[in-house]
């Protein structure tokens, strides 16, 4: 695939459109998971399946283009969320309209414990746990030690299992 | 804990992707728009800022206004977290062998910070977890610059800038490199990746330039060096320029070769010319 846009003109199978296909919904919900909030997570999908795309003849001879999928995933997660103003922004959109994830937090005691962790606990927990990476990939998608994934994914799992047990009596 | 998996699977499943390609086509399209309405905002800030500003100078008060300090900076800090960038001295006055930039990592981590502008790019320094780096002179032109940061080995400059500095000349240091053809056609090499243990032409490289052209170079032309005129040459190599009517017509960057016979010699890396100057012969 030559031109990115071309698949999508002519409608023909192309592989960035297979690899998008095994991949979209897997790392939107994991983002989902991540950022509790669905909205969020779709755009940050969108902008990372975004730059592969553009990059396809490169990524896609690659071993593991998965692998640099996820990167610029977490990459952009983690930028996204160290600004405040987008912070400031969600809160206010959150106003006015309520976020899918919101809305299951309200049925789904993991939804909900999730969404009371630490975003950093959370993004280790998901990454470990349903994405099942190791400590040290998780470490190297979220840029920091594996010693330190390996705390926050043990407080995490600690403070969703008291929540579950919370619930289930 | 073998149940935590599978309900966070589940609840993940509760969130297909929605856009599909067609989404992802709408988005890619989206993003020069977004790009020229934020372009546009902004040049609406600052021409309201400059209106605003001209009425309080020039109202009829009697008084006189002064208009706010500038704090400006010898040095460009930068402080870099790990994951954005935070620019401290937003003016930053250029010396004479560039812009000295210092950055403090406060991340864990490696990391790299990214400044560029249109013009031309200030390096990639890396810093060690929790250290400030040696200060370097940056090759940046005036104007404004963006700033990122990231862990290093990563593409730390592929999001929007994090930061940005404005770098200022008042003492005039700089001396532009880039092509000024006034409308006219123009010639540019890619990059070259020089072998710098090669022997390359003895210098120094206005001399060579010279020698070069002599029939193509006239007599009121003329060859000087662009950029920072004390910049590091060894680290950055240098540009030499062609100036005719005070326009740059030829732009020629060196980068140092090996030693022959105990004397420098030098290797262009790449090139870049109007064709009023020539494109006969410019790659040598």
């Amino acid at each position: 695939m030559d031109e990115p846009g071309a698949a999508v003109v002519t409608g023909a199978p192309a592989s960035f459109e297979v690899f998008f296909e095994a991949h979209r919904h897997r790392l939107h919900g994991a983002l989902t998971l991540m950022t509790a909030n669905a909205q969020e997570a779709e755009e940050l999908t969108q902008d990372a399946f975004l730059v592969v795309w553009e990059r396809w003849d490169r990524v896609g001879a690659m071993d593991r283009p998965d692998g640099y999928l996820y990167r610029v995933a977490m990459n952009a997660f983690r930028k996204r969320w160290r600004r405040m103003h987008l912070d400031v922004r969600l809160r206010a959109r959150a106003e006015d309209e309520r976020d899918p994830f919101e809305r299951a937090a309200e049925k789904d005691e993991v939804a909900r414990a999730l969404a009371l962790l630490p975003r950093r606990e959370r993004a280790a927990l998901v990454l470990t746990e349903l994405l099942e990476l190791d400590s040290n990939e998780t470490g190297e998608l979220l840029g920091i030690k594996p010693a330190t994934v390996r705390v926050l994914t043990h407080r995490a799992r600690d403070r969703v299992r008291r929540a579950m047990g919370d619930e289930d009596g | 804990m073998a149940d935590l998996r599978d309900r966070l699977d589940r609840l993940a499943n509760r969130f297909p992707e929605r856009g599909g390609l067609e989404g992802l086509d709408r988005r890619r399209g989206r993003r020069p728009e977004r790009q020229r309405f934020l372009t546009a905002v902004l040049a609406l800030l600052i021409a309201a800022a400059g209106i605003t500003g001209a009425y309080v100078a020039l109202r009829p008060t009697g008084e006189i206004i002064q208009p706010a300090p500038i704090h400006l900076s010898d040095v460009l800090r930068i402080e870099c977290d790990g994951q954005s960038a935070r620019v401290l001295t937003p003016t930053v006055r250029a010396q004479s062998d560039g812009v000295h930039l210092e950055v403090t990592n406060t991340a864990e981590f490696e990391t790299t910070t990214s400044i560029s502008s249109s013009l031309g790019s200030g390096g990639s320094p890396t810093v060690p977890p929790g250290a400030t780096g040696d200060s370097v002179a940056a090759s940046l032109p005036p104007g404004g610059a963006d700033v990122w940061c990231g862990p290093s080995r990563t593409d730390v400059n592929e999001g929007p800038p994090e930061d940005q500095v404005e770098i200022v000349d008042p003492e005039g240091y700089w001396h532009p490199e880039s092509l000024d053809c006034q409308g006219g056609r123009s010639i540019a090499s890619p990059d070259l990746h020089i072998d710098r243990t090669a022997a390359g032409e003895p210098g120094p490289p206005i001399d060579i330039i010279r020698r070069r052209f002599p029939e193509v170079l006239r007599e009121d032309d003329i060859v000087d060096h662009g950029g920072y005129p004390d910049a590091d040459a060894s680290q950055y190599g240098s540009t030499v320029r062609v100036v005719r009517a005070e326009h740059v017509v030829g732009r020629f960057h060196f980068v140092p070769g090996a030693l022959v016979d105990g004397e420098p010699t030098y290797l262009q890396d790449s090139f870049g010319a109007c064709e009023a100057f020539t494109t006969e012969n410019l790659d040598g």
